[in-house]
C-alpha cells in the first residue's frame, strides 16, 4: 500500500467555523444513511413505520452524529460498534489477521455477545478508511419484522429465554473487500419467516451505509482526514462541555424516584424500577440499585438499551438541543446490580425490553423533575403497546403485521399533555388503515382517542388511543406486549394519574375477555375483534 | 385571438413583481412594495401604474393574459386566518386529524406542540358508513346521519365542509351520496370531497389535504372576489390565471374549488421559468457540458433559500410535502427550503459554535446594514463586510446599505465572541450558510439517486447569484447560470407557464412478471388512465384549452409487491399494453438507481395512476427582449471597481464592477469580477469565468464556469492533507 503523506498533529485548535461546517457534513452523512435506508428497505416495517436509525462513529467507536429516528436504537448502534472494535481491532492497534479492513461490514443483533438490545434489531457496521487509516464507522439499524423464534415477529412478551426469540448473531463479517457474503446472508434468511424480505432489507442496509461512506470520503477529500478526525473530537468535546455547564447549574444532591412495571407477563409483579440521580458538580450518576431482579420473561433490559434510555432522558430533560453524540455520555455514570432486570445475565429474554425502557425513561424523568421542574412533564403512557397479527391471507400468502400503538403524553408545566403519540425511546409511525386493509385480512373499525384517559390536573394528561381491529380470516395468530395496564402513569405536583390501557378480545360480546398484557400465540377466528386501548398521560398540578 | 399585452404579477413578502410583454414581445419589469394585509392593493396599484401612467400606458382592454402568483393560501395556513371549516368522516375516526401518524412533534423536546388541527374537534361529525379496501360496502351510508351532521355544522356557522370517508378511492359512492345531500340541501356550502380532489389511499394524508382545501376556501374566495372586482374596475377584461403549486396555471374559477392547489404558488412559477429557459438550447462551450435541461435551482431571497430540481426540462413534482406541519397531496414542485437567506441571522451558541439561521431578520428590521434598527448580523451583512455587496444597495437602490453598521454587527456578535478577525468572522458566516445550502442540494440530488455534477446550477432571487459559484464548487457542479432579471424570475415564469390540471386514482393492482403488459390488471390500468385522461381533457377544455392542443402525460406509481413506498414512472398518453411493459422496465431501472437493487422476477404493483394535462395559452413564453433598458443610475453611481474579500488564500482583491450589458456576448471574462444589476449582484471569484449568452433559451443569461478555487463552504483555509 502506498504510504500517504499526512499533515497531522497541527497543534492549532479547530476554529468554530470549520467545526460547524464539517460537523454539518457528518450529520449529513448520518441522515443520508437513514434516508437511504427508509427509501431502499423492502418491508413496511422499515419503510412505512420508520423503525430504523443511523449514525456515524469516530475511530475509537464514540458516537459522533445520529440521524433522529428512534432513541432506543442508539443503544444497539453504540453497543455493536464497541463490540466490533473489540473483536476486530483497527490496523493501527497492531492488529494481525482478522482485524478491520477497508471494504468490511459487520452484522450483529445479540444483546449478550454483540451489544444489541433485542434480536429483531439488526445492526450493520461499516468501518471507514481514508488513506489506509481508520477514520470512523457508519452504522445503521433496522427492526426486521421477523428473525425466527417461537412466534412470528420475534417479540413475545412471555418468552422464557432468548433462545425462543430468534436467531442470535454475534458480530459477523458480512462484507469482505466490498462484496456481500452470500453465505452469511443465507444463514440469516434461512432462519427467518419471509426469507426474501430479510434478504432485501439487509441489502438495503448495505446500500444505505454506502451512502454514508461516500459522504465521509468526500469530506476527507475536501478537508483532509485529519480535519475530519479533529472535527469529530471537537464535536464530542463541545457536547460534553455543553452538558457540563447545564449540570453545574443544578444544585448538588440526590434526586430519587421509583415506579413499577405491572408484571413480568408470567403473573409476577409489580416490578420496581428505582433510580437515584446523584448530581455532583458537573457529573451525573444514575444508580438503579433496588430495581427488580431479572425476570423469566422478555422484559429484561440489556445494558446497551439501558444506556440509550438514560441518554435519552438526560437530553430530553436537561437540553433537548444537545448534539446527540458520545461527548455528553462522558458526563454520565450508570450503576446497576448484576442479575437485575436492568442488568440481566444470559439467557434472559429481552424481546420486550421497550416496555421496561419506557418505565426507566419515566422514572429517570421523575427524578429529574425534582431538579428541573420547569422542563419535565408528568408520567407519560410509558409503554410500548405492541401487537403482532400473523397468518395467511385469502391468497394463501403468509403475512406478519406489526404495530406499536402510541398513547397519552404526560401533562406539561403550563400545558396539557400530547394525545396519541409515541413517547420517549420509541418513535414509530402507524400503518395507514387503508394500506393495512389492502394488504392484510384485517379491518380497523375504530381508531380514536380513549375519552377520559388523560389524568386530571391543572393541566390534563394526553389521551391514550383505541384501535379496534376485526380479523377477517381464520387461524390468525395474535401476540402482544404492553404495560401500564395495572399501574397508571403518575401525576406530578398534585395532578392525578392517567388511565391504564388494556387488550380486550370481542368487547361487548358474551365471550368478551381481557387478555394479559404480555401474551403470545392467541389464535383468532374470522369475525373476532381485538380492541387495543393504550394508557393516558398523568396530570400536572392540582385541578382548579 | 391576437396576442396583446401579457401581464404577470407575483406577490412576495416584501415586493410585488410585475413583468409585461407587449405585442412586439418587449419586456417591462418593475416592483412595488407588497401590502400583506390586503395583497390585492399592491396588485391593483401596480396594474394602475401600468395602464394609467408612463409614456406608453398599456390599454387595459388589450391585456389578453393576467397571470398571478399568490401567497394568500400559504399565509392563511401559517397565520391561521382561514376557516372555519367542518368535516364529515367515517364513524370511529373523528380524531384522525389530530392523531395523524402518531409521531410526536419533537423527538427530545418534551414541551413541543403538534400543530393545532385546522378543523376543531367540535366541527368534526362522524357518519355511520364503511367501505372495505376492495370497494365493497361493509356498512351502508346513514343518510340521516349526514343530514344531522350538516345541520349541526351549519348551526355552528361553518361555510365550508370537507367530506372524507375511508377507502373512498376504492368506491366513492358514499362520499358521492353525502356530497349530493349537501349540494341539494345546502347549496351555499363550499365542499371539499376527498375522491373528487384526490382519489388516493392513505387516509391521513388525504384527509389532511382535503381539510387544507376546506380551510382555505373562505379566505381564498374572499381574496379572489376582491381581486377580480378590482381588476374589472381597471377595465381589464381577460380572466385571471393563478399559478398553482405544480408549476401550472389554473383559472380563478377553478381555484375557488381547489385553493389548496396554490400553496406553493410563487416558488413554483420560478421553476417554470427555469424549465422554460432550459427548453431552449444553450450554445455549448464544449461537448463535455451536461445538458442544460438538467438543473438545480437556487432561489435565495431574504428569509430562506429554496432549492429545486429540473430534469429533462421538467420541474420535479412531489406529493410528499407538508405545509405548516400538514401533509398536502396536491402535486407541488419538489422544493427544499432552508433557513439560509440574506436575512438569516448569524449567532454564536452557548457552546461557542457559529450558527446561521433558521431565524431571519426579514425585511423589517432586516439586516443591520439596512439601518432600520436591526442589530443582529445576517448573511447580507457578511456580504457587505467583505465588499461582495456594494454601496449601490439592493432592489434598484430602494434599500441602501450601511457598511459601518454591518461591520459593527459582525464584529460585536460574531468576531469578538469567537476571537476571530472581522474578515474571518464574515467569511465564516458565509461558509456556515453555504454548508446549509449544500445540504439542501445534496438532499435534492444525491438522496434522490442523482449526481449533482450532472446538473447546472441556476441562481436567482436577490441573493442567489452572489452565493452560487461557491455552492457549485462545493458540489462539483460544472456550470452556474444566472438568468436575465434574476429578481423577477418568478413573474417571468408566470408568462411561460401552461395551464395544468392533475387527476389521480389509487388502484393497487398486481402485474405478474411473465406478463407485464397483458392480462386483466394491465387492461384495468389502461382503462383507468383513459378515464382520467378524459376527465383531465374535460377540465382543460373548461379552462380554455381545446382538446387537440392538450398534452396528456401519465404517471404510474409502482412498487414491488410487499413494499410500501412507490416510485413514479412517467409516460406519455397510455395507449397500449406495450406502454405498461415499458413502464415496468423504467421502474426496475429507477428502483436500481434509487435503492441499489432491482427484482426483475418479482410482481410489480400499480399503486396509483396519475394523469397530468397541460395546454399552452396563446403567446405564452419567457419574455425575449427588454423595451426599456435597466435604469442606468444605479450602475453609474457605483464605483467601477472595489475591494472584495475572497477568502484567506486570496485576501482582498481589487475587483472590477460591471453591468451585465457591459459584457460582450459570447466572450469569456475571468474573475474576479462583480456583475452588478438593479435587482441582483453576481460574484465571479478568481478562478471562475463568466460569459453572456447571446441566444437560445438562455439568451441574456450569465453562464459561469466555477473552475477551482477557494469557495465559501469549500477549501476551508488550507487545512487539507492532500
Amino acid at each position: 500500500m502506498a504510504v500517504e503523506v499526512t499533515v497531522m498533529g497541527e497543534a492549532a485548535a479547530l476554529d468554530p467555523v470549520t467545526t460547524e461546517v464539517v460537523g454539518s457534513g457528518l450529520l449529513d452523512a448520518a441522515e443520508g444513511v437513514g434516508a437511504a435506508l427508509v427509501r431502499g428497505a423492502f418491508s413496511p416495517n422499515i419503510k412505512e413505520r420508520r423503525d430504523c436509525s443511523a449514525a456515524v462513529f469516530d475511530a475509537g467507536g464514540e458516537l459522533v452524529a445520529q440521524a433522529e429516528h428512534i432513541p432506543l436504537h442508539l443503544g444497539s448502534l453504540m453497543g455493536v460498534v464497541r463490540e466490533v472494535l473489540r473483536r476486530f481491532p483497527a490496523p493501527a492497534d497492531g492488529a494481525s489477521e482478522g482485524g478491520l479492513r477497508p471494504g468490511d461490514a459487520f452484522i450483529a443483533n445479540d444483546p449478550y455477545a454483540a451489544g444489541g438490545t433485542h434480536l429483531p434489531d439488526i445492526t450493520l457496521v461499516s468501518p471507514f478508511f481514508h488513506g489506509g487509516r481508520l477514520v470512523g464507522f457508519v452504522a445503521n439499524i433496522a427492526h426486521h419484522s421477523d428473525v425466527g423464534g417461537a412466534v412470528p415477529g420475534g417479540i413475545a412478551g412471555d418468552a422464557r429465554s432468548i433462545y425462543e426469540e430468534g436467531l442470535r448473531l454475534p458480530p459477523l463479517r458480512v462484507m469482505e473487500g466490498g462484496r456481500l457474503r452470500d453465505d452469511v446472508v443465507e444463514l440469516i434468511s434461512l432462519n427467518c419467516r419471509l426469507p426474501e424480505q430479510r434478504r432485501l432489507d439487509l441489502q438495503a442496509q448495505v446500500a444505505a451505509n454506502a451512502v454514508g461512506l461516500a459522504r465521509l470520503e468526500s469530506l476527507c477529500r475536501r478537508y483532509g482526514a485529519c480535519t475530519v478526525a479533529r472535527t469529530m473530537a471537537a464535536l464530542l468535546d463541545y457536547s460534553e462541555g455543553r452538558l457540563r455547564r447545564v449540570v453545574r447549574d443544578i444544585p448538588d444532591g440526590v434526586y430519587s424516584f421509583e415506579d413499577f412495571l405491572d408484571d413480568d407477563g408470567l403473573g409476577r409483579g409489580p416490578l420496581p424500577v428505582r433510580v437515584s440521580v446523584r448530581v455532583e458538580g458537573e457529573d451525573l450518576t444514575f444508580d438503579f440499585t433496588g430495581s427488580a431482579p431479572q425476570v423469566g420473561s422478555a422484559v429484561n433490559v440489556p445494558r446497551a438499551a439501558l444506556e440509550a434510555t438514560v441518554f435519552y432522558a438526560v437530553k430530553a430533560a436537561l437540553d433537548p438541543d444537545l448534539p446527540a453524540n458520545g461527548g455528553f455520555h462522558r458526563v454520565i455514570t450508570i450503576r446497576t446490580e448484576p442479575g437485575s432486570i436492568l442488568d440481566p445475565r444470559p439467557p434472559a429474554a429481552c424481546g420486550a425490553r421497550t416496555d421496561t425502557c419506557q418505565r426507566v425513561a419515566g422514572t429517570v424523568l421523575g427524578a429529574l423533575a425534582k431538579a428541573r421542574p420547569e422542563r419535565v412533564p408528568a408520567g407519560s403512557n410509558d409503554a410500548s403497546t405492541a401487537v403482532v397479527f400473523s397468518g395467511r391471507d385469502a391468497r394463501g400468502r403468509e403475512f406478519v403485521y406489526v404495530e406499536a400503538v402510541g398513547g397519552g403524553g404526560g401533562a406539561r408545566p403550563g400545558k396539557d399533555g400530547l394525545s396519541g403519540v409515541q413517547v420517549h425511546v420509541t418513535n414509530t409511525s402507524n400503518l395507514p388503515v387503508e394500506a393495512l386493509e389492502a394488504e392484510f385480512p384485517l379491518r380497523v373499525e375504530a381508531y380514536r382517542f380513549a375519552p377520559g384517559s388523560g389524568g386530571p390536573g391543572r393541566w390534563k394528561g394526553g389521551l391514550g388511543l383505541v384501535r379496534d381491529i376485526r380479523v377477517l380470516a381464520d387461524g390468525v395468530v395474535f401476540s402482544c406486549h404492553g404495560d401500564r395496564q395495572k399501574i397508571p402513569p403518575y401525576g406530578l405536583r398534585g395532578g392525578g394519574p392517567g388511565r391504564p390501557g388494556r387488550f380486550v378480545l370481542n368487547p361487548g360480546r358474551p365471550d368478551e375477555r381481557v387478555l394479559p398484557s404480555k401474551t403470545s400465540g392467541v389464535v383468532l377466528c374470522r369475525g373476532d375483534l381485538l380492541r387495543i386501548v393504550t394508557p393516558g398521560g398523568g396530570g400536572y398540578g392540582r385541578p382548579t | 385571438m391576437p396576442v396583446g399585452y401579457r401581464v404577470a404579477v407575483d406577490v412576495g413578502g416584501t415586493f410585488t413583481d410585475f413583468v409585461v410583454t407587449g405585442p412586439g414581445g418587449e419586456l417591462a419589469a418593475f416592483k412595488v412594495p407588497s401590502t400583506p394585509k390586503a395583497p390585492e392593493q399592491a396588485v391593483l396599484g401596480g396594474l394602475r401604474m401600468l395602464t394609467g401612467a408612463g409614456p406608453a400606458p398599456v390599454p387595459p382592454t388589450e391585456v389578453t393574459f393576467l397571470g398571478h402568483g399568490t401567497t394568500v393560501a400559504t399565509n392563511a395556513v401559517i397565520e391561521r386566518t382561514g376557516g372555519p371549516a367542518g368535516l364529515l368522516i367515517t364513524e370511529g375516526f373523528g380524531d384522525l386529524l389530530e392523531i395523524g401518524r402518531q409521531m410526536r412533534p419533537s423527538l427530545y423536546d418534551l414541551l413541543a406542540d403538534k400543530p393545532e388541527p385546522l378543523v376543531e374537534r367540535e366541527f368534526v361529525w362522524e357518519v355511520p358508513e364503511r367501505v372495505a379496501a376492495d370497494g365493497s360496502v361493509v356498512r351502508p351510508l346513514d343518510r340521516e346521519g349526514v343530514r344531522r351532521g350538516l345541520a349541526r355544522l351549519r348551526s355552528l356557522g361553518v361555510r365550508s365542509v370537507a367530506i372524507c370517508f375511508l377507502n373512498a378511492h376504492a368506491n366513492p359512492e358514499h362520499e358521492r351520496a353525502a356530497a349530493k345531500i349537501a349540494r341539494e340541501e345546502y347549496p351555499e356550502l363550499h365542499l371539499s370531497v376527498s375522491h373528487e380532489l384526490l382519489a388516493e389511499f392513505r387516509e391521513f394524508e388525504r384527509l389532511s389535504s382535503v381539510v387544507l382545501n376546506a380551510y382555505l376556501s373562505t379566505a381564498m374566495g374572499e381574496y379572489l372576489d376582491r381581486l377580480a372586482a378590482g381588476v374589472a374596475r381597471e377595465g381589464i377584461r381577460t380572466g385571471i390565471h393563478l399559478a398553482h403549486s405544480a408549476g401550472g396555471l389554473l383559472t380563478l374559477q377553478r381555484c375557488l374549488h381547489r385553493p389548496a392547489a396554490t400553496l406553493l404558488s410563487g416558488p413554483a412559477a420560478a421553476l417554470v421559468a427555469a424549465a422554460s429557459a432550459a427548453a431552449g438550447v444553450l450554445e455549448g462551450p464544449g461537448p463535455a457540458d451536461p445538458p442544460a435541461t438538467d438543473l438545480v435551482t437556487l432561489d435565495m431571497g431574504g428569509t430562506s433559500a429554496d432549492v429545486g430540481l429540473v430534469r429533462d426540462g421538467r420541474p420535479a413534482v412531489t406529493t410528499a410535502r407538508k405545509v405548516a406541519g400538514w401533509p398536502c397531496l396536491f402535486p407541488m414542485l419538489d422544493i427544499e427550503t432552508v433557513g439560509a437567506g440574506g436575512g438569516s441571522v448569524a449567532w454564536v451558541d452557548a457552546g461557542g459554535l457559529l450558527k446561521v439561521g433558521p431565524r431571519s431578520a426579514g425585511a423589517e428590521p432586516g439586516p443591520a446594514a439596512y439601518g432600520r434598527g436591526g442589530e443582529e448580523p445576517t448573511v447580507t451583512d457578511a456580504d457587505v463586510v467583505l465588499g461582495r455587496l456594494g454601496p449601490e444597495g439592493l432592489a434598484a437602490g430602494r434599500v441602501s446599505l450601511d457598511p459601518e453598521r454591518a461591520r459593527r454587527a459582525v464584529w460585536d456578535r460574531v468576531a469578538r465572541r469567537l476571537g476571530l478577525s472581522l474578515e474571518e468572522a464574515a467569511w465564516g458566516v458565509l461558509k456556515v450558510a453555504g454548508a446549509t445550502m449544500e445540504s439542501a442540494v445534496r438532499l435534492m440530488t444525491i438522496e434522490r439517486g442523482l449526481d449533482p455534477r450532472d446538473f447546472s446550477l441556476v441562481a436567482f432571487g436577490g441573493a442567489g447569484p452572489l452565493h452560487a459559484v461557491a455552492l457549485a464548487r462545493a458540489l462539483g457542479m460544472p456550470r452556474v447560470i444566472v438568468p436575465r432579471d434574476p429578481g423577477t424570475f418568478s413573474a417571468q415564469g408566470l408568462l411561460a407557464a401552461r395551464v395544468r390540471t392533475d387527476a389521480v386514482k389509487t388502484l393497487l393492482l398486481t402485474l405478474e412478471p411473465d406478463r407485464w403488459g397483458r392480462g386483466a390488471a394491465a387492461r384495468r390500468v389502461l382503462e383507468c388512465a383513459a378515464a382520467l385522461a378524459e376527465e383531465v381533457a374535460g377540465v382543460l377544455e373548461e379552462e380554455g384549452i381545446p382538446p387537440r392542443s392538450a398534452e396528456v402525460r401519465t404517471v404510474l406509481d409502482l412498487r414491488y409487491e410487499g413494499q410500501n413506498h412507490e416510485i413514479r414512472v412517467a409516460l406519455g398518453r397510455l395507449g397500449s399494453e406495450d406502454d405498461i411493459a415499458r413502464a415496468v422496465r423504467l421502474f426496475h431501472r429507477r428502483h436500481h438507481e434509487l435503492n441499489g437493487y432491482r427484482l426483475e422476477r418479482a410482481p410489480v404493483e400499480v399503486v396509483n395512476v396519475r394523469v397530468e394535462g397541460t395546454g399552452r395559452l396563446p403567446g405564452s413564453g419567457l419574455p425575449r427582449a427588454r423595451r426599456t433598458p435597466a435604469p442606468a443610475s444605479a450602475g453609474a453611481a457605483a464605483p467601477r471597481s472595489r475591494p472584495v474579500y475572497f477568502g484567506p488564500g486570496y485576501g482582498w482583491l481589487t475587483t472590477p464592477v460591471v453591468g451585465r450589458e457591459a459584457l460582450e456576448p459570447g466572450r469569456w471574462h475571468s474573475g474576479p469580477l462583480v456583475v452588478s444589476e438593479p435587482d441582483a449582484t453576481t460574484l465571479v471569484p478568481p478562478g471562475a469565468r463568466v460569459r453572456l449568452v447571446a441566444d437560445g433559451g438562455w439568451a441574456g443569461s450569465l453562464v459561469i464556469e466555477p473552475g477551482v478555487g477557494e469557495g465559501v463552504g469549500g477549501g476551508g483555509g488550507g487545512d487539507g492533507d492532500g
